[in-house]
């Protein structure tokens, strides 16, 4: 088993061979393996359905009804098994060391409390902490959020807030129990373009302030070339590339973390016609027995029907699950290239 | 303002306001979530209405297509004032304008197969039936890049991007003259947003159909647009050429706007300080007494505070509403 090693950092999180199949024997994550460093920020990336929700929720092991089991080799915190931790266990860490921040800021909260009993509470839940204490550090941590006024939002209802306060409260609630990882799920994908803007760049300031790893999913491609260190590229259910963001962005090695790039709308240029990648993307059950985006690929040849492997490029560790790969030419742009 | 041609829609002074709902709010308090704009679309235009979320872009498109009745002002399309027909002249126009949502999930009937979806307006308003029916949906359904074999299948039974080409086949089955594109690819895999996008440009290419195209997201107002109006608490605040505003933004608003968008691009430097300044939402129902924008904007002076600033041509077919950026385009 190929093992997709973090940089240089000591490892904080380590998977191995990580499957999920839903009702039905419907594989939806297929053999995930990766490493998380200390401090360092991975992001997941993919389209919908590929896996990348289902392969976070595993790590805290809280996988939405309809899935079946988890297979894995192993999963790794701090060294300790998360695969075969109990019950207590792993209550303490789900939103203790390992915290989590979710897509819409409206439903993470409960709406019939106000804010600041909530972060007290989750507080006392993971800490020894007198209601007092919890209070004040509940106050500090929404300042650190970026939220002005901690006072009057510690009072307040969750729908007395904006959406971008809402979503900075839930990250000062996340952040009150001091973790060590923080596993972000589309954190800014609800929110306005102003307001996205302001939340990814407070994740990166606490991120580095504090020394917190940090798992980002998403499927914006903007939002992973300002956060994120290291790129884990999946696709229907594998991963088909990890590189470094800016490994990424210049040359991305597999074909599809290519044409995902060029498919970006850009404010600078203007396309007769819009990128795009012909095709649907797979849908768990469906997925081809050999590469998975064969029928999507413009460069499709003899030998992608074949099961394809993770490879080693270069020397920097970059993987890429293409057997084309290394051969391609390895530049962004050619704009229109792709027909469909 | 005032588009180049004769405008298919246009709406003057046009106002929503609802009564502010939850137990929070002090009984009678109205919220304006179109708090009085006027606005024409030319014949074959795409015409882009920009904004956040809550801005009232959504509300100014419900109201052009006379789904909702206004507060007050009025909209014409083609000549017509939609107010002024009633339910029966409504109805007639209606195969003239449609609508397509941003949800494929929610804006399809699941439990009507594609075919039925589609036959509908076609025996409504075109009033086919039999064989005639049956080959105007196939010719749909190709049309939007599905299968004619695809008609006997239900929503659940296809992808997101292939549900908003149902949505669009039923959009356009009629020929509309206009249509209302309510953030059409924002819940679709950016591989996916292409094609859709494609699609709709082709077709009104094809059908010469004019629309409103609805979205927050500027890279893709920048690639199907002609015009764009940029809208900001109920109120337009800027609108000129697409080119024109994306090299030339005159209002703070749509400066901040454009300054917000994240590009993946990882060698791009830290948040920029003009960004970074201006934090904080807006929750709560109050109006500023002067320019909406003030409480947030960089150039905020004494006389922001004096009334909503209107509309003013600052360059030949660029309407910006704001007091000090006049001063400040010329030198950009």
């Amino acid at each position: 088993m190929t093992v997709l090693a973090a940089t240089d950092n000591a490892v904080l999180v380590r998977v191995e061979n990580l499957s999920v199949t839903l009702a039905g024997a419907v594989r939806a994550v297929d053999g995930i393996d990766f490493q998380i460093g200390h401090g360092e920020c991975v992001a997941l990336v993919g389209e919908s359905g590929c896996g990348k929700t289902l392969t976070a929720l595993s790590l805290l092991r809280s996988l939405p009804p309809g899935v079946e089991k988890i297979d894995c080799a192993r999963m790794e915190f701090e060294g300790r098994r998360i695969d075969l931790m109990g019950r207590s266990d792993l209550r303490r860490l789900r939103g203790g060391q390992a915290a989590m921040v979710f897509q819409d800021p409206t439903t993470s909260f409960n709406p019939l409390f106000r804010i600041g009993d909530q972060l007290v509470e989750t507080i006392r839940a993971h800490r020894k902490f007198s209601r007092a204490a919890a209070t004040k550090l509940a106050m500090r941590c929404l300042g650190e959020a970026g939220l002005e006024e901690a006072a009057r939002v510690f009072g307040s209802y969750p729908h007395q807030l904006s959406g971008g306060q809402r979503q900075r409260a839930f990250i000062a609630m996340a952040l009150s129990t001091e973790p060590k990882l923080l596993i972000a799920d589309e954190p800014t994908t609800a929110l306005d373009v102003t307001v996205q803007r302001q939340i990814v760049d407070l994740l990166a300031r606490l991120a580095r302030q504090r020394g917190l790893s940090l798992l980002l999913i998403t499927h914006n491609l903007a939002v992973v070339a300002r956060l994120a260190d290291r790129v884990l590229m999946m696709y229907a259910g594998q991963i088909v590339e990890c590189s470094t963001v800016e490994e990424l962005f210049s040359a991305p090695a597999h074909p599809y973390s290519r044409a995902l790039i060029e498919c970006l709308p850009s404010l600078e240029r203007v396309h007769s016609r819009p990128p795009t990648i012909p095709g649907n993307v797979p849908r768990p059950g469906h997925w081809p027995t050999g590469c998975r985006f064969i029928d999507r690929c413009a460069r499709a040849a003899g030998g992608c029907e074949l099961p394809q492997r993770l490879k080693a490029i270069g020397h920097g560790g970059r993987l890429v699950r293409c057997h084309l790969a290394g051969g391609l030419k390895n530049r962004v742009g050619g704009g229109d290239e792709s027909g469909g | 303002m005032r588009a180049a041609a004769k405008p298919l829609v246009e709406c003057t002074g046009l106002m929503k306001t609802y009564a502010a709902g939850g137990f929070a709010a002090p009984r009678g308090t109205h919220v304006a979530a179109v708090g009085g704009i006027n606005l024409a679309v030319a014949p074959g235009e795409t015409l882009a209405l920009v904004g956040e979320s809550g801005c009232g872009k959504s509300t100014t498109g419900r109201l052009l297509l006379g789904l909702e009745p206004p507060s007050s002002g009025s909209v014409k399309f083609d000549w017509a004032d939609l107010q002024a027909l009633g339910e029966r002249g409504l109805r007639a126009l209606r195969k003239r304008m449609q609508i397509v949502f941003q949800d494929p999930y929610g804006s399809l009937n699941p439990r009507f197969s594609v075919r039925r979806t589609l036959a509908e307006p076609l025996r409504i308003h075109l009033k086919l039936s039999g064989s005639g029916l049956e080959k105007r949906i196939r010719e749909l359904l190709e049309s939007v890049g599905l299968e004619s074999a695809h008609a006997g299948r239900y929503p659940h039974e296809f992808s997101g991007g292939q549900r908003q080409r149902i949505a669009i086949a039923r959009a356009i089955s009629v020929e509309p003259d206009f249509v209302v594109a309510d953030e059409p690819v924002s819940a679709l895999d950016i591989s996916i947003q292409g094609q859709i996008l494609r699609l709709l440009m082709e077709l009104r290419r094809r059908l010469a159909m004019a629309m409103l195209f609805i979205s927050h997201d500027l890279a893709v107002v920048r690639q199907v647009s002609d015009r764009v109006a940029v809208m900001y608490r109920g109120r337009l605040v800027e609108l000129a050429a697409t080119e024109r505003i994306f090299e030339h933004p005159a209002h703070p608003y749509t400066r901040l706007l454009l300054e917000s968008v994240l590009r993946p691009e990882p060698w791009r430097g830290g948040p920029d300080a003009s960004v970074r300044a201006q934090t904080g939402g807006h929750a709560g129902l109050s109006m500023p007494a002067g320019c909406a924008f003030s409480a947030r904007c960089p150039l905020a002076g004494s006389n922001c505070l004096d009334g909503s600033p209107p509309l003013r041509e600052i360059y030949p077919g660029h309407y910006c509403a704001c007091r000090e950026a006049a001063a400040t385009t010329n030198s950009i």
